[in-house]
């Protein structure tokens, strides 16, 4: 019996002694998808004064802000998620950014409610002081760097030359025959969603566009996503609502097939920040 | 309903309070049977039918062996039937089947059922074990012992004649609360802390992730898969051995530091130990064992091995893997007992290390089922690769979950027993960091099986 007293009133020692020192939103050493969703919601939801944010899947995610060499970007992409997710997102927040860019690739995705949900149940009620010490540690090697070095490194990444093309359309193809049939259900139903999400932040002065992600030819012909596409340009068809890229297809490269690779995403990036910049001065 | 659930803390409660009610003492035997067929029902109730088909059964071929052993055979066929069928019919059929015949297209698109390569394992160890050490055969006790809970869905094996002989009255009074203790937290400890987290970071073992990871981290990947699968299965035995103490039951330990092992034979005689022994006593020696000739003992080893592969999956991932062990253990048997006369720490330090990283490799036909995509993980350990955008992986964190795994094979039990005192309070902080750093749920690895 002493054994047991011991035992217990140690437990429940550490878990009031954590329950003390409390989690946040932003979880530490990010390691699952859905932690990387949370962060980045509770990243944008911080921001009180947004300027331009992405909305869209693991596609769009891999643009990373810190790819934008002058443009305020908030990426709020979520991986595994939908476009839909984060206009949601948006358009509850008081604070409304200037341009909206929603990628339209994974329109097959409908709106997670359940993330949302999530985010809102609050911060972590115990701090988990594994991923905190492994936190600290990996601050310690690798400090952040300034933003001039972070521009440097990214001008050396874009001059280099691109990767191999390697086995990528061979894993495009893999890709694409994952792919379920085409769910037109689905699709007509997010898209109508998406219109109302978008006609309501444009009554309230906010300029969405739409953004196609460069996809290797496999998964663009795939009918899961060039359907998709089609039916997306023709719910939303004025061409100046639509991102024109202006870059070189052949320099990009996707690292399994879909996602593109750093440097293509930083070229994918700096193409949007052309486009946006024209769009934010029109706008003036 | 899945040990790591809530649902499952509650039903484990309710059973325990019922049980040990002075009032129903005599129906303790029912009261567990009950409580193992609503477990069972809860996540497969379309396939109760069959798990009773198979006890009943069983238990008719039992009969009918103890007044004629000629009837055993029989009874085994029945049981391996069963296995076969359920296990192996989707390499021949793709779901959903429709043959025009209603029992047939019903049967056919059943799921694999939970547990079975365990309750057939149960059956065939009853049907040999009941006859020859003359112990009684009740319905109830059979169904007991097959239908277990804490065992049911991935073991331990437990052999008949080490099960029947504990069907007697349970008093709480008698009741090991401190050891049932120790293997609860244990079990759930390296469950949710260890092969949770480490399933995550795993994550990229699986095609077509693992293209976009460099050589390095492959093997280091290899290396986390071994201590996430020991971790995962041991925590699941070690949850079974507290469990099954709640009710007044010992079932056997199923691992004993298996990565320590000097040689693959070693290896077995500490991995999933239940198994091994079951292969051994109901196979290896009915083939023959080692009793005619070298070549004979060779034979006899790699088709136990392969069998074993194969009782693991319907699939020549889970063959090969079987016959590379069997090969393996042939290959060395020659050698060991030179190796084992030698008395050298650093070489039995350098066998281990060897024997680590061969068990290691040989998991990848375990994480990755698809033959094609296991043999590519394989060769691209052995190529370098020139990777533009590698996943992160936090090797402190990778430590960090590996470490209970480690420890617990490198401390020896002394080392254990000088804890003492602080002994409660250690095992207290294991359940506070299970809590607080436990990782995403992932169903335990065993439970495909």
């Amino acid at each position: 019996m002493t054994w047991i007293i011991k035992f217990i009133g140690s437990a429940a020692l550490l878990l009031m002694f954590f329950g003390t020192l409390q989690g946040g939103h932003e979880p530490p050493v990010v390691t699952t998808t859905e932690q990387s969703n949370l962060a980045s919601i509770a990243r944008y939801v911080g921001d009180r004064d947004p300027s331009v944010v992405m909305v869209g899947s693991s596609l769009a995610f891999r643009i990373s802000e810190e790819y934008f060499p002058t443009l305020k970007v908030n990426n709020l992409a979520l991986a595994g998620g939908s476009s839909n997710t984060g206009l949601e997102i948006i358009e509850k927040e008081p604070a409304l950014p200037k341009l909206v860019i929603i990628e339209t690739n994974m329109i097959a995705r409908p709106l997670d409610r359940d993330i949302i949900t999530k985010f809102h149940q609050g911060p972590h009620s115990f701090a988990r002081p594994v991923r905190l010490l492994a936190q600290k540690y990996e601050a310690l090697l690798h400090s952040k760097s300034s933003r001039d070095r972070t521009v440097q490194r990214l001008n050396e990444l874009v001059s280099a030359p691109p990767a191999p093309i390697g086995n990528q359309h061979e894993m495009a193809r893999s890709q694409a025959a994952s792919f379920p049939a085409f769910p037109l259900d689905s699709v007509n139903a997010n898209l109508s969603e998406m219109k109302a999400l978008v006609s309501d932040l444009e009554e309230r002065g906010v300029k969405c566009v739409f953004l196609d992600v460069p996809m290797p030819p496999e998964l663009n012909n795939a009918p899961f996503i060039s359907e998709a596409k089609k039916r997306a340009m023709t719910e939303f068809p004025d061409r100046s609502s639509w991102l024109q890229l202006n870059l070189n297809a052949a320099e990009l490269r996707w690292t399994d097939g879909a996602h593109l690779d750093q440097r293509s995403s930083v070229i994918v990036a700096r193409a949007i920040e052309t486009s946006a910049a024209r769009l934010l001065s029109d706008a003036k | 309903m899945t040990f790591t659930s809530w649902s499952f803390a509650v039903f484990v409660a309710a059973v325990f309070a019922i049980y040990y009610l002075p009032a129903i003492r005599t129906f303790q035997v029912q009261i567990l049977i009950a409580a193992s067929v609503f477990f069972y029902a809860y996540g497969q109730p379309e396939l109760l039918p069959l798990l009773l088909i198979a006890v009943v059964g069983t238990y008719v071929f039992l009969l009918l062996t103890i007044r004629n052993r000629r009837w055993l055979s029989a009874g085994i066929v029945f049981n391996l039937g069963l296995l076969a069928f359920f296990k192996y019919k989707f390499l021949f059929f793709t779901p959903p089947v429709a043959t025009g015949s209603a029992v047939g297209d019903f049967l056919l698109n059943l799921p694999l059922p939970i547990g079975i390569s365990f309750f057939v394992f149960h059956n065939i160890s009853l049907l040999v074990d009941l006859p020859k050490q003359k112990l009684d055969a009740k319905l109830l006790d059979v169904f007991l012992y097959v239908i277990f809970f804490p065992q049911l869905v991935s073991g331990p094996i437990t052999q008949a004649r080490n099960f029947f002989p504990q069907i007697k009255p349970k008093f709480l009074r008698d009741v090991p609360v401190v050891e049932a203790t120790r293997w609860l937290v244990l079990g759930y400890f390296f469950k949710l802390f260890t092969a949770n987290n480490l399933n995550e970071m795993t994550a990229y073992m699986a095609y077509p992730l693992f293209e976009t990871v460099k050589t390095g981290d492959k093997w280091l990947l290899i290396f986390l898969y071994s201590f996430q699968i020991y971790a995962d299965f041991f925590g699941y035995s070690a949850i079974a051995l507290g469990l099954a103490l709640l009710f007044g039951y010992q079932l056997p330990e199923n691992f004993n530091k298996p990565y320590i092992s000097r040689s693959i034979a070693e290896f077995w005689r500490r991995w999933h130990i239940s198994l091994s022994s079951w292969l051994r006593t109901y196979l290896y020696i009915p083939l023959g064992g080692s009793r005619h000739g070298s070549m004979r003992t060779y034979l006899n080893l790699i088709i136990v091995m392969g069998l074993g592969g194969l009782w693991h999956g319907a699939g020549l991932s889970y063959l090969t893997w079987g016959l590379m062990h069997g090969g393996l253990l042939a290959a060395e048997r020659p050698l060991l007992p030179r190796l084992d006369a030698i008395n050298s720490k650093a070489l039995d330090a350098g066998r281990a290390i060897l024997i680590f990283t061969v068990v290691s490799m040989l998991w990848i036909f375990f994480k990755l089922p698809d033959f094609a995509h296991a043999s590519s993980y394989f060769v691209s350990l052995f190529q370098e690769s020139d990777i533009a955008n590698p996943p992160k992986i936090y090797r402190s964190l990778a430590l960090a979950y590996s470490l209970p795994v480690i420890i617990q094979h490198l401390a020896s039990n002394r080392e254990w027993k000088r804890l003492g005192f602080l002994e409660p309070f250690a095992y207290g902080a294991l359940v506070a960091l299970t809590f607080v750093e436990a990782g995403p749920d992932s169903a335990f690895i065993y439970f495909q099986f």
